[in-house]
């Protein structure tokens, strides 16, 4: 979690005057602070903290990259993509490099450009979990739904039991929304309520998804239908339980919240009727 | 088109949305008072429901979103009237194709009235004097931009003085609602704040 304002006003408050005190971590916080300064659009603080960091370890390829994220927060993008060509000359397997690169080509607007260097990042580092899910966010700006589905399918390869990356997948099915798409998404947002059935997001998945199949002409049966409608109402059920169990009884009767879910199953089952 | 006017509690919430998440892009909904049966057919803007800064381009929890919010607004007299969204570089500040789509669903359920504020983030600043957005309205299957005034000067001043203090750390929006459901979409506190300021 990314708390930069906090970050640099305890430098500001506190850690500036009691340098002396940090002992051997004063570096690491000198590091930490460069960033967070950068964040905060302080860039003169990120200077000063790079500079005391340069001068302790002057061959340290980790203070460099700090110099090229100087650079790039100042917007002077050239500069930051020689430095980080420099360290990756002197160190090939430096990931971090890499990805300052294709955070440098988001940052241009250039995103056919991040998602071509993305994609050469992953060949050699294909583990390297965040930047999948970059790729993919990178994909879905660009409504390629079809390549971010495969982003996510590599994670959820490499991590099975991890709710999130099933409820993702799920999500862009559904929102490519065709009957098969859809049909994939209820199956993977069912995943994701089984490995973690608190999951708000994921049940609200299932019963959307649930719903839009039950109300769909796309069925093989009418006993499909009825599953459907049975899955929605399970997933209602859950959904109108965690509500009642973890809000305040006002804010649950003001915002209507049971309502509004009441209001799709009657949807449901009148349809069915007709 | 009509005129448009946005409150005060409307304007900050949905600029306080924007400061808060500087890293991200975020969105949300402002909801008018439903005029249909009144002849005066100014789209006053009353409140803003903020919704994500996580992916926006993904339809399942936008979908359930707008399920509460439309319950929540039919039973208070109001309407799901406009949208907005900041773009997660700091200068850009176009319609994309979320913002066309969901604009257009809003414009499709709302008698074909919306309106679409797409945020200048360079404008997200207590020095501003100026609206922090631009308002674009439907023209054909176009949305062009009205350059007409939609708050006045007092609401520019409170926002000022809201973006200089911490109160963005307060804002709940979808998100965070989806993560913990106890969370208030609706920001009761936030706008017992904002009406303290005036």
């Amino acid at each position: 979690m990314r708390d930069s304002l906090t970050v640099v006003q305890l430098w500001d408050r506190f850690l500036d005057q009691e340098k002396n005190k940090l002992g051997d971590e004063l570096w690491t916080v000198y590091e930490q602070v460069c960033v967070a300064a950068l964040d905060c659009q302080r860039n003169e603080l990120a200077e000063d903290c790079q500079e005391a960091l340069g001068s302790k370890f002057p061959q340290s390829v980790r203070v460099q990259r700090l110099k090229g994220m100087i650079y790039e927060a100042a917007g002077r993008y050239h500069k930051a993509e020689e430095v980080y060509k420099e360290i990756i000359d002197k160190d090939e397997t430096n990931m971090f490099a890499r990805k300052r690169k294709v955070a440098i080509m988001k940052a241009q607007n250039k995103v056919a450009e991040a998602i071509e260097e993305l994609n050469k990042y992953l060949k050699l580092f294909m583990t390297d979990f965040e930047a999948w899910m970059e790729l993919c966010d990178l994909y879905l700006s660009q409504q390629d739904y079809g390549k971010a589905c495969f982003c996510v399918e590599e994670l959820i390869m490499s991590n099975p039991h991890n709710h999130l990356y099933h409820q993702k997948f799920a999500e862009i099915k559904y929102t490519m929304g065709d009957p098969d798409s859809m049909f994939q998404a209820r199956s993977y947002f069912s995943q994701a309520v089984k490995l973690n059935p608190d999951s708000v997001r994921s049940l609200y998945g299932l019963f959307l998804s649930a719903s839009s199949l039950a109300v769909s002409g796309a069925h093989k049966s009418s006993k499909e239908k009825q599953s459907n409608i049975k899955y929605a109402a399970w997933a209602a059920q859950q959904l109108k339980e965690k509500y009642t169990s973890v809000q305040p009884e006002h804010l649950t009767n003001q915002t209507k919240v049971l309502e509004s879910i009441e209001k799709v199953l009657e949807s449901l089952t009148e349809k069915t009727a007709s | 088109m009509a005129d448009i006017e946005v409150s005060i509690q409307a304007y900050c919430k949905l600029l306080l949305h924007a400061a808060k998440y500087p890293h991200c892009a975020v969105n949300g909904i402002l909801l008018a008072k439903d005029n249909r049966s009144s002849d005066n057919k100014t789209i006053k803007f009353v409140d803003c429901i903020p919704l994500f800064h996580l992916t926006l381009g993904l339809s399942p929890m936008l979908e359930a979103a707008l399920l509460q919010i439309d319950t929540y607004c039919r039973s208070i007299g109001c309407v799901i009237a406009g949208y907005y969204q900041a773009n997660e570089l700091l200068q850009d500040k176009e319609m994309n194709n979320i913002a066309k789509i969901i604009g257009k669903r809003i414009q499709e359920n709302n008698n074909s009235n919306a309106c679409v504020f797409m945020i200048d983030n360079e404008r997200v600043s207590p020095n501003s004097t100026m609206e922090v957005y631009r308002v674009h309205i439907p023209k054909d299957t176009a949305w062009n931009v009205d350059k007409r005034q939609t708050v006045e000067e007092e609401t520019l001043r409170v926002a000022s003085v809201l973006l200089s203090s911490d109160a963005c750390k307060q804002l709940v929006d979808f998100d965070c609602h989806l993560d913990d459901v106890s969370k208030d979409w609706r920001n009761i506190d936030l706008n017992d704040m904002i009406a303290k300021c005036t």
